[in-house]
């Protein structure tokens, strides 16, 4: 399109716009910017389709509005809730750990003592034999007590166990609503958008950015301690 | 190696920084010190005393690859050991954090064994440079 046309156009436009013709003005809008880029507006014409369609499905599909609305916000108290027991779980299991540590210290520390009153009688040490009955005793009343103490300790781990199968069950309810969600918005997005968002994801992340844990094998990630040992003495560290 | 060295434990999940600290006493430190991301644990270790850093790499905040480097580049820690304890296992990842400098590497979730491994491995190498220098 040569200047003289484009000014004719745009004359006309202001002219449209003063005498508040807004068919003209749009024809007019619509005539320079074809000529200027027809694929920019074709593009932006079946962008423009795909969020109508969206937007006219998202509301007459009730089940998406349900899910938008009141499931996915339940999900995320949900997943909190995972992790508010997980870590209570952890914690308790940790405070009785701590707490049988000491015992079988104590029971080595006894173990010892024994050990040697044993190896002092059969050398026939004096006075062996009655320092040895005395451990002996202190030890049979401890032990007693000790293991007392182990059984409660271990139950107390095993009971923190327990949180697996509440959150067990709120992480698979979380899977489905997800997997319900990327169906219904699946079925919104035309095809072409589908692949071009693919394409976008399967390009590389920074390495910079911590991802979490690997869940799946994968070449980029290593699978045990020695490969990260490997690699680190390949790099001299 | 000085069990009472003054160690801090950096990690955003209260649960993984106590297994840290108690597989740290079962190796007989005790003098440990806690931190739940890099934001909080760099005026900690600016603070002074500390010997040896371990942190993980994914937190909210500050991470602990870019913890790394700040202790790298500051005059007063840059010499101090850093093991990083981690769940990120790309390989890309590890070449990162040995560029970086880091002196250990171990990938969650882990052994008190590997624990003991790395921390042994990093201070005889210290012991070792400090010899021949």
């Amino acid at each position: 399109m040569n200047t003289d046309h484009r000014l004719l156009l745009a004359r006309q436009l202001v002219a449209a716009l003063e005498s508040g013709d807004d068919r003209e003005t749009d024809r007019l809008l619509s005539e320079l910017n074809e000529r200027h880029s027809p694929q920019l507006v074709q593009q932006l014409a079946e962008i423009a389709r795909d969020v109508h369609d969206a937007f006219c499905s998202l509301v007459s599909d009730k089940q998406l509005l349900d899910l938008t609305k009141h499931e996915i916000p339940d999900a995320r108290d949900r997943l909190s809730y995972v992790i508010e027991k997980s870590e209570e779980a952890t914690h308790r299991t940790l405070t009785a750990i701590e707490a049988l540590m000491p015992l079988g210290e104590h029971l080595q520390a006894n173990g010892r003592e024994i050990g040697s009153l044993v190896q002092q009688l059969t050398g026939g040490g004096e006075g062996a034999a009655d320092a040895l009955g005395r451990q002996l005793a202190e030890f049979t009343s401890t032990i007693g007590a000790v293991s007392e103490q182990l059984r409660s300790g271990l139950s107390e781990i095993m009971m923190a166990q327990e949180y697996q199968d509440l959150t067990g069950q709120v992480i698979k309810r979380t899977i489905d609503l997800v997997s319900r969600v990327e169906i219904n918005l699946i079925k919104l997005i035309s095809p072409e958008r589908l692949a071009a968002y693919e394409e976008r994801r399967a390009e590389k992340l920074s390495p910079e950015v911590g991802r979490g844990p690997a869940i799946r094998a994968d070449e980029e990630v290593v699978s045990q301690q020695s490969d990260v040992d490997d690699l680190l003495a390949d790099l001299g560290v | 190696m000085d069990k009472n060295m003054k160690i801090l434990v950096v990690d955003d999940f209260s649960t993984m920084r106590r297994i840290i600290r108690n597989l740290l006493r079962d190796l007989g430190f005790t003098n440990t010190h806690e931190a739940d991301d890099g934001n909080t644990a760099l005026p900690m270790l600016k603070g002074g005393g500390f010997d040896f850093l371990i942190t993980d790499w994914n937190m909210p905040g500050m991470q602990g690859i870019d913890l790394l480097r700040a202790v790298r580049a500051d005059p007063a820690l840059r010499d101090m050991p850093v093991l990083l304890v981690t769940a990120e296992a790309r390989r890309d990842q590890i070449v990162i954090a040995a560029e970086a400098g880091v002196n250990g590497y171990i990938v969650k979730p882990f052994t008190a064994q590997t624990l003991k491994e790395k921390i042994d491995k990093i201070f005889e190498r210290i012991a070792a440079n400090t010899a021949t220098a």
